[in-house]
Parts: C-alpha cells; sequence; structure tokens
C-alpha cells in the first residue's frame, strides 16, 4: 500500500445535496434545480483546464468525487469530467477513480454507466442500516435502500466498494452497533469506514445537543463500540489501516492514503482544498464567484483563501501528525530521506516517555500508534506539535 | 509654622467610605479639580480599584483656610482598613497626631474598627469621630453615635454626622480637625529626626520614602544617613504630594514629604527607619515599629521553570512597596524552584501573587497556606516549620505547638448562637462575651491560626448574613495534636500538596482532598491514583480514570487545517497544566485542595 510519495492525487468536490443532513458539516447547498449541475461540470471544465496549465507534470494516481452528494451528476457529465482529466492530467494508468454516492436513486442502470464512465471504486453513504438512527441523522434514504445500492452496485460491475458507517449515535446500543456492522459485513465490501459520530455545535444536530434534546454515549460506550469493531472487523478480515478505515488487503483506499503520506493533492470545485508547496488553500464556496471565475477563462485569476503556509518545520510536523494516524506508521528511515528529519533524535524525549507508557510502538523501522492509543490519539499527536 | 500643621489618619471599617471621604476632602480643599477627580484617588493600584478596598497608603498635603481665617496644611494619611493591613495602620498612625474615626451609619462599630481606634489610643492620638453614609436608607446616625459612645467614650455631641458621596459634612469635618487634632510640637533647632512610614521603588529615581520630620529640618542637597545601618545618601528630590508630586526646599519638624536619594538597594529604606542628618546627626532612633511577621507562608513557583529569575526580582521590587513581605528560596520536588512566601494574611497573599502576575507578567502557581508550627523533638533542640515538607518524621518529634489566636468577632445578638458553633468547630475556646449595647455583642474565642486562615471570615460572613465582623491578634503558641498529611499521585508524594491537619480530622480532611483532586485533575492517558497518607499508613483514595476518548474520526484533505489546529489548541491547555511526574495537574489545584468549605 505504498504509494510513490511524488504522485498526486485529485479530488472534486460536488457541493450539492437534495438536502443537508443534522450532523454534516461539510459545504454543500441544496440542489435547487438540476441546471446547476451541466453549469457546475461546465465550470469544473474550464478549471481543469487553467490548472493544468500551471502544472508541473508529476504523476496523478488518484481521483476522488466527493461532496456534497456526486452521484446527484448523470454519467454523461461525470465522463466529461473524466475524460477532460484525462486530456489534462498526466493520469496512472491503474489510477483509482472513487465516487461517493448516496443510496437512494441509484439504480442498477445508472451505477453501470458510472461504472462505464471510468468510475472504478463505489463509496456508499450508508451510515445505518437501522431506519430509527438514520431518521435521527436526518438521512433521506432507508435501510431498505441500501440494501438495493449495495445489490446494484455489484451488478453493474464494482468490485471495489466502501461503506461509510456511523457509531456512537444517540439512543444507540451495543446490540444496535452490531446489527448494523453485521449486515455492513454480510454485503461483503471491500472497505469499511467508520466514523464516531463527532457534532460541530452549529449543525442541527449539535444545537439539539447543546439544547439538552439529545443526549451523546458516554465516551466508554463509544470506546467499547470502536473495540467492538476493531474486533468483529479482525476476525472477518478486514485490515485496520487507518484510525477510523478497514479494508481487505490490498483495497485500503488509495486517495485517502495519500492525504495521510501527507501527499500533495489538487482540489478542484468550489470549496475544495489543494494542497502544493508546503500551502493549503481553498477554492472559494461562493458558487457564483467559482462559476465566474471560470467563466473568465483564460484570463479567469484564482479565486479563494490560503489556509496555512508551512515553514520547514510545520511542513514535516504535518506529515508526522498525518502518517500516524494510519496503523502502518511512518517509516523512519524514508521520513529522514523526505524531510532530512531523524524522528529517533528529533523526539527522543518524546518517545521513550510513549513508549514507556506503552501508547506508541517502534518495530521495523516504523513508527506508529499502539492500538490501544487509537482512540486516545489526539493525546499523543498533539505532543508531536513543537 | 507648625501650630498651622494637622497631620491625621483615617481609621476605617472596609467599606464604610474612608477612600471616598479622602476624595472629598482633596475637592473641598482644591487640592484636586474637579475635572481631575477621580473616584478613589489615593487607590493607585487597579486593585485597589477593582476590589474596592484600599491596600496600600497614599499620603496626601491639603490646604485649607479655616473658619478662624488660617491657613492650614492638613497631611491626610490614607490607612488599609482589612484585618491582614493592621500593620500598614500602625505605620500611619505613628505619623499623626490624630485620627478621624470613620464608621458606617447603619453597620456601626467594626471588630477591626475598634482595634485600631485602641492602637489610636494607645499611641495618644487624639480621636475625632464621624457617621458617614447618613443618606443612606438604613442609617441609624443617632444610635451608631451612641454606640461610639459607650464603647469608645467618645462625646456623641461632637461625633459628625456626614455623606462623603453626598459631600455632606466636609467643612465640619476638616475644621473638627484643625480644633481637635494637635498641632505638632517637634523642636525645628534639633538635629534631624524623620520617621520612614512607607516606601516604594521608581524605576528612574530610586527608592522614594514617605516620611515625617519630628523635629529639625531636611533640605534637599543634604546627606542623610539612616540610623539602624548607618549609610549616607544625598537628597536628589524633596518633596510634598498634593496629591501629585511637587518639589520644596526645605521640610521641617511636623511635616510630612517624600525623598529620592539615589537609594538602589532595597534594605536601605527600611520602613519604620530613622533618617537624621550625616554632618548633625541625631543618635537616637525614634521608636520604631515592630519589626513585622508574617502569619501565613506559602510557596510561590513559577509555571515556567525558566521564569524563576524573573519572579526573584518581582520579589525584590514587591518587597520595597512592602515591608510585610517575606521571601526566601527553596526547592520542591514536585514544581522545582520557588520561593516561600510570607504574608500577614490570606488577602495579603492573594494581592500580592495577583501584582506578580499582573505587573510583571508572570504565571504563577501557589501551594497551600501554612502558619509557623513550633516542634520540640526528642533530642530536646527545637525547630520552627512554616512548609509541611520540612516536617520531622513522628518518632523525632516530642511535642508540636501551633499559633493561636484572640479573636474578637462583633455580631448582633440573634447570631451568637451560630458563630459559638463556628468557633467550637474550628477547634475554638471560649474565652468572654460581651454585650456593646443592647443589640451587639463582642464575642472572644481563643482559635488555633491555621483553622481562620482558610475560610473562617467567609464561613462567619455566610452565617452571620454579613453583620459579623473580624479582629484577632497572635496570643501564643500552645501544644497541639497535629500530624502531616501527605497527597500521594500514582503512589509519588507531592509535597508540595503536603498539610498540616489535627490528628481528629485527618481521615475527614483526607477524603474531602482526595476527592477534590479527583474532581479537579483531568482525565489522562493513564489512571491517575490519589491517595492521602499520614507517614506510611494509607487513609484515603481516590482515582481519577484514564481517558477513553480523544480523537478525531475523520481527518481528509479539505479538513487537515481545521483538525491540526484542534490539536494546537490542545497543546496551548497543557500550559495551564503542572506535570508532576506522569500528571498533568491544573495549576489552581494546589489552592483549590485547601478551601474545605464543610470541615
Amino acid at each position: 500500500m505504498i504509494n510513490d510519495l511524488n504522485s498526486r492525487g485529485i479530488y472534486i468536490h460536488i457541493p450539492f445535496c437534495r438536502a443537508k443532513c443534522g450532523y454534516c458539516d461539510f459545504y454543500s447547498v441544496p440542489l435547487a434545480d438540476t441546471d446547476w449541475l451541466e453549469k457546475y461540470t461546465r465550470g469544473l471544465a474550464v478549471e481543469i483546464e487553467q490548472r493544468a496549465s500551471f502544472y508541473d507534470g508529476k504523476p496523478i494516481r488518484t481521483i476522488y468525487l466527493g461532496g456534497g452528494t456526486p452521484s446527484l451528476l448523470t454519467p454523461t457529465q461525470i465522463e466529461k469530467l473524466l475524460t477532460k482529466l484525462d486530456q489534462f492530467f498526466p493520469l496512472d494508468s491503474d489510477i483509482e477513480v472513487t465516487m461517493e454516492a448516496n443510496p437512494i436513486n441509484i439504480g442498477q442502470h445508472y451505477l453501470h454507466d458510472c461504472h462505464q464512465a471510468g468510475i472504478n471504486r463505489l463509496s456508499l453513504g450508508i451510515q445505518s442500516f437501522n431506519d430509527r438512527e438514520l431518521r435521527l441523522l436526518g438521512r433521506l434514504h432507508s435501510a431498505g435502500d441500501s440494501e438495493e445500492a449495495i445489490l446494484a452496485a455489484r451488478a453493474a460491475g464494482f468490485s471495489n466498494i466502501n461503506l461509510d458507517l456511523i457509531y456512537g449515535i444517540p439512543g444507540q446500543t451495543t446490540e444496535d452497533w452490531i446489527f448494523n456492522l453485521s449486515r455492513a459485513v454480510q454485503a461483503d465490501p471491500q472497505h469499511l469506514s467508520l466514523y464516531l459520530l463527532q457534532l460541530e455545535p452549529h449543525t442541527p444536530m449539535g444545537r439539539r445537543v447543546d439544547q439538552d434534546q439529545l443526549t451523546m454515549l458516554e465516551d466508554e460506550q463509544e470506546y467499547q463500540l470502536y473495540q467492538i469493531s476493531r474486533e468483529l472487523l479482525a476476525e472477518k478480515g478486514y485490515h485496520h489501516y487507518e484510525i477510523s478505515n478497514f479494508a481487505r488487503p490490498g483495497r485500503e483506499c488509495q486517495h485517502n492514503l495519500l492525504y495521510w503520506q501527507s501527499c500533495e493533492y489538487l482540489g478542484l470545485g468550489a470549496g475544495a482544498v489543494s494542497f502544493m508547496n508546503r500551502v493549503r488553500y481553498r477554492n472559494t464556496v461562493d458558487l457564483d464567484r467559482y462559476l465566474g471565475a471560470c467563466a473568465d477563462y483564460p484570463g479567469g485569476f484564482w479565486q479563494g483563501e490560503i489556509l496555512e503556509e508551512m515553514d520547514e518545520r510545520q511542513r514535516w510536523v504535518d506529515a508526522v501528525l498525518l502518517g500516524l494516524r494510519t496503523t502502518q506508521g511512518i517509516n523512519m528511515a524514508d521520513f529522514q530521506r523526505r524531510f532530512g528529519v531523524d524522528l529517533s533524535q528529533e523526539y527522543a524525549e518524546l518517545l521513550n516517555e510513549l513508549l514507556a507508557g506503552g501508547f506508541i510502538n517502534i518495530k521495523d523501522g516504523y513508527l506508529h500508534l499502539a492500538p490501544s492509543a487509537y482512540f486516545i490519539s489526539n493525546q499523543v499527536l498533539y505532543r508531536f506539535i513543537a | 509654622m507648625q501650630s498651622q500643621i494637622r497631620n491625621f489618619s483615617i481609621i476605617a471599617h472596609i467599606d464604610h467610605g474612608k477612600s471616598t471621604l479622602a476624595d472629598r476632602l482633596m475637592q473641598f480643599t482644591g487640592a484636586l479639580s474637579d475635572r481631575e477627580m477621580r473616584d478613589q484617588f489615593l487607590d493607585k493600584m487597579d486593585l485597589e480599584r477593582e476590589k474596592g478596598i484600599t491596600i496600600k497608603l497614599q499620603p496626601v498635603r491639603l490646604n485649607y483656610r479655616a473658619a478662624d481665617g488660617q491657613d492650614y496644611v492638613i497631611n491626610l494619611i490614607d490607612t488599609p482598613g482589612h484585618v491582614d493591613f493592621s500593620y500598614e495602620v500602625s505605620r500611619s498612625l505613628a505619623a499623626c497626631e490624630g485620627a478621624l474615626l470613620v464608621v458606617d451609619a447603619s453597620q456601626g462599630i467594626e471588630a477591626q474598627t475598634l482595634a485600631n481606634v485602641y492602637l489610636a489610643m494607645d499611641l495618644n492620638l487624639e480621636i475625632v469621630g464621624a457617621v458617614n453614609k447618613i443618606d443612606l436608607p438604613g442609617a441609624e446616625p443617632d444610635k451608631v453615635k451612641q454606640e461610639m459612645e459607650d464603647v469608645l467614650g467618645l462625646d456623641q455631641n461632637d461625633i459628625i454626622s456626614m455623606s462623603a458621596k453626598l459631600g455632606i459634612g466636609i467643612e465640619e469635618v476638616l475644621e473638627a480637625i484643625v480644633k481637635y487634632i494637635p498641632a505638632p510640637q517637634g523642636d525645628e533647632e534639633a538635629p534631624l529626626q524623620a520617621l520612614i512610614f512607607d516606601s516604594y521603588f521608581d524605576s528612574y529615581k530610586g527608592a522614594i520614602c514617605y516620611f515625617r520630620v519630628v523635629s529639625g529640618q531636611l533640605r534637599k542637597g543634604d546627606i542623610i544617613r539612616m540610623i539602624s545601618s548607618g549609610k549616607e545618601f544625598e537628597v536628589s528630590e524633596l518633596g510634598v504630594i498634593s496629591p501629585y508630586m511637587k518639589e520644596v526646599e526645605v521640610l521641617k519638624a511636623g511635616e510630612v514629604g517624600y525623598l529620592a536619594a539615589g537609594i538602589k538597594n532595597v534594605s536601605d529604606t527600611k520602613v519604620g527607619d530613622t533618617i537624621t542628618c550625616a554632618d548633625r546627626p541625631s543618635t537616637e532612633p525614634l521608636p520604631g515599629y515592630q519589626e513585622v511577621k508574617p502569619m501565613v507562608y506559602c510557596g510561590l513557583y513559577p509555571l515556567e521553570n525558566n521564569d524563576y529569575e524573573r519572579l526573584r526580582d518581582a520579589l525584590d521590587r514587591l518587597k520595597l512597596n512592602d515591608a510585610s513581605l517575606f521571601y526566601e528560596p527553596e526547592t520542591s520536588n514536585a514544581l522545582g524552584f520557588g520561593f516561600r512566601c510570607g504574608f500577614l494574611g490570606l488577602l495579603h497573599l492573594e494581592i500580592i501573587k495577583e501584582r506578580l502576575e499582573r505587573e510583571y507578567d508572570l504565571s504563577l502557581l501557589a501551594t497551600a497556606p501554612s502558619v509557623i508550627y513550633k516542634i520540640m523533638l526528642t533530642d530536646g533542640s527545637e525547630m520552627n516549620v512554616a512548609n509541611p515538607t520540612h516536617w520531622p518524621d513522628t518518632p523525632k518529634i516530642d511535642q508540636v505547638l501551633e499559633p493561636f489566636v484572640k479573636a474578637s468577632i462583633m455580631v448582633p445578638n440573634d447570631y451568637v448562637g451560630s458563630v459559638m458553633e463556628l468557633c467550637q468547630d474550628k477547634r475554638g475556646v471560649f474565652i468572654n462575651m460581651e454585650y456593646l449595647s443592647t443589640q451587639r455583642v463582642m464575642i472572644t474565642y481563643k482559635l488555633p491560626l491555621a483553622e481562620i486562615l482558610y475560610d473562617f471570615f467567609d464561613a462567619l460572613k455566610s452565617r452571620t448574613r454579613g453583620y459579623a465582623s473580624l479582629d484577632y491578634e497572635l496570643s501564643g503558641y500552645e501544644p497541639a495534636d497535629l500530624v502531616k498529611l501527605d497527597i500521594l499521585l500514582n503512589g509519588e508524594v507531592v509535597d508540595a500538596l503536603s498539610m498540616i491537619v489535627h490528628s481528629e480530622r485527618a481521615y475527614h480532611r483526607a477524603r474531602n482532598v482526595t476527592e477534590k483532586l479527583r474532581r479537579i485533575i483531568p482525565r489522562q492517558m493513564y489512571e491517575v491514583a490519589i491517595q492521602a497518607s499520614i507517614g506510611t499508613k494509607i487513609i484515603a483514595r481516590e482515582s481519577v480514570k484514564a481517558m477513553r476518548k480523544d480523537v478525531l474520526a475523520k481527518c481528509y484533505g479539505g479538513d487537515i487545517t481545521r483538525k491540526k489546529k484542534l490539536l494546537e489548541k490542545q497543546k496551548e491547555g497543557k500550559k495551564r497544566m503542572k506535570q508532576i511526574g506522569r500528571v498533568e495537574v491544573p495549576k489552581d489545584a494546589f489552592l483549590t485542595v485547601l478551601q474545605v468549605g464543610d470541615d
């Protein structure tokens, strides 16, 4: 699962949803009119050309269509985008192309056409197989829709499927979660992302918690659910490769690994974030401004904000914080070659302390979190910040 | 002309309106224009304004044309009104011939006021009485005047009714000062004797002394000599405060002023020392003050270890302003290098700590306050212990003596029962009860100083709905059955948390403190065992369970910057913690554990 650390990924943000979920903190707008999708696709095509004109030619290993709800796009629109990317960027021949999809309104026919258009990995936002939990989360689909979507995906030819599940939902019991997890495993996906529900205060669900209308689970309960997941999925042959991610060996998400290996990426679309030359920057989230900038092609100028500009040290600390999220951890020899920093010296005291406490391990040249520390990983990670 | 000079202090309980009165006197005599006026002008420190109390005295010179047509110079020396600062009151009084006693018309005389009036009477000061806040709805000036006559022997007909807030009775006060307070009678031709009653440090001029010339005269350019040390300095600046510094050429017997003489060393301007002239010295020092003795000690440690030198520097500077502050270096296994500091009381402690943090930008950790215990050892020697860490092992101890105070509590008679109950609770021994009037009672108890340190005053106030007032003086040392209670975190004694407790209360205290620590110490990566022990015997135990969850579930490309900021914030939060062994302890834990309200 080692990427070439020089290669890059492209993320494309599709900021439209039929309705916003109660826990969602990502940038999206309700889709009022499908005309927007066409306009937006044209805008993206322009941005692809603009960005390509400044591109340095390093190979692109992965493409990820995220959202929002990318499955609102028509197969034709998807094909147009992928063709455009192929035309303007040096895409690897075995490139991983993921699309996120909501398990609603995606029949076998639609998925087949997407697959034909070039999508080879499908990430389904299942979240739960329990209708009470789905309603609480504000999802539009039912458990039945999810079952159908999974079957349809497979029938459409997808052999690399991820299911997103959420745990720690208010009212969720251990039995509820085991039920969810078992249903997911029965569907035999190649990949599972299990996300602890963490609410931002400004989301509708976050507000309900603040107002005591909803009660989150106790830390101890959440921890138990996490432990159960780890055990159950290990038993079923899934490799726990990142704090929240599990995969059949060899089916780890290449695009996300690229983030955790602190590689560079291009983010296209409104609100998308790019990381190049020690700078993270975000395209404007304002749709009109985004489309306006694209319409001005070829004289269009970039609209957005710089999120962070790192110095040399911040750059490699960034790589430490991200790298330790993976269970494999950081290859210290590679790290030294890449950043010129010997972690065992730089953090000698801290590493000893963490080793003694059993929070990290160093084995075969890799520095990684001890499994017992995954769920308290912030306690370990923040100590690496200078 | 000494006959035209009047030197006086104001004696008043905290909140009885003393600083406001000082403001009005300055306005009335034209020392301050209305434009220059701001509330509590003489309370220079921000802290004083915030807390609404006077910590530090500031002398001021007023020019007043009296009803007899003559011009007078009136020197007012403001005094603090809190029990912790009675020492400063005595310094002010020693520089005066009279005192203005201000009593709140609805509150009546308070214990502290009474103590200060007795102090003034001992110094043969003339007392002028005034009842303040007569404008307030609950005011009972006649009743209070009666009380002043009964308790203090003042003639109630001579007591002035006033409202400093509204400016009523201000002229009467000035007239009474001129009429009743005697003029100074020092010999202007005798060798110089001047009493230093305060000093502070100015970064440009060096130490500034406030003094009262008792005899002789002092000129700018004179070579002065400090009688206690024999050190000599040339007076570079001489002046009065009216209320701004104003230079003068000469100050003669009876006058109050300030001087600067390029004095760089803290210890050379000892408050209570006598200044004389080098070329015609007086050999006799004026009766100085008693060397002030701190009653409460605690350790002050910089949160950042490398701030130690800055803390030392700051303490050196503060000591100039505050003769009662005591400090010496100490080390703690848990906290590193710091200082054991002595204070007059808890308010004093709190103020010093706050001033150090504010004025010198330090972040400090204070350990539990302690009194000084005298310990008779089995080998016949004796030792004083101000830091529980130095408590000897039990087999070496023959007997322990602890300081007791004689506490006078004034209270409306409805609350007598509940005050006595509180005193019994705090190991008090009843001495006396006296009716000051039909309503007001003075209860006298002997109490261990350690018991009244922490929260006695708060408990007293809450049990008497704020009506009780307290004064106390050290009455001596007495044997007591005391033990050292240690607190252990993960099996290691944290020396900074050790405390001395009465053996009968040790178990209760141990449970209380461990329980409190369990609530204060946040969950961390490890389980934290909190234990309390006497010697090797564990008598209470609690634990802080290991943290279960502290994780970022999602961290993808669009979100990395924000997630990193969360980690950075966490890193910042750690600065409010003190690492002891593997345990991170919030810095206020050390004081908080002592605030045991329900003992």
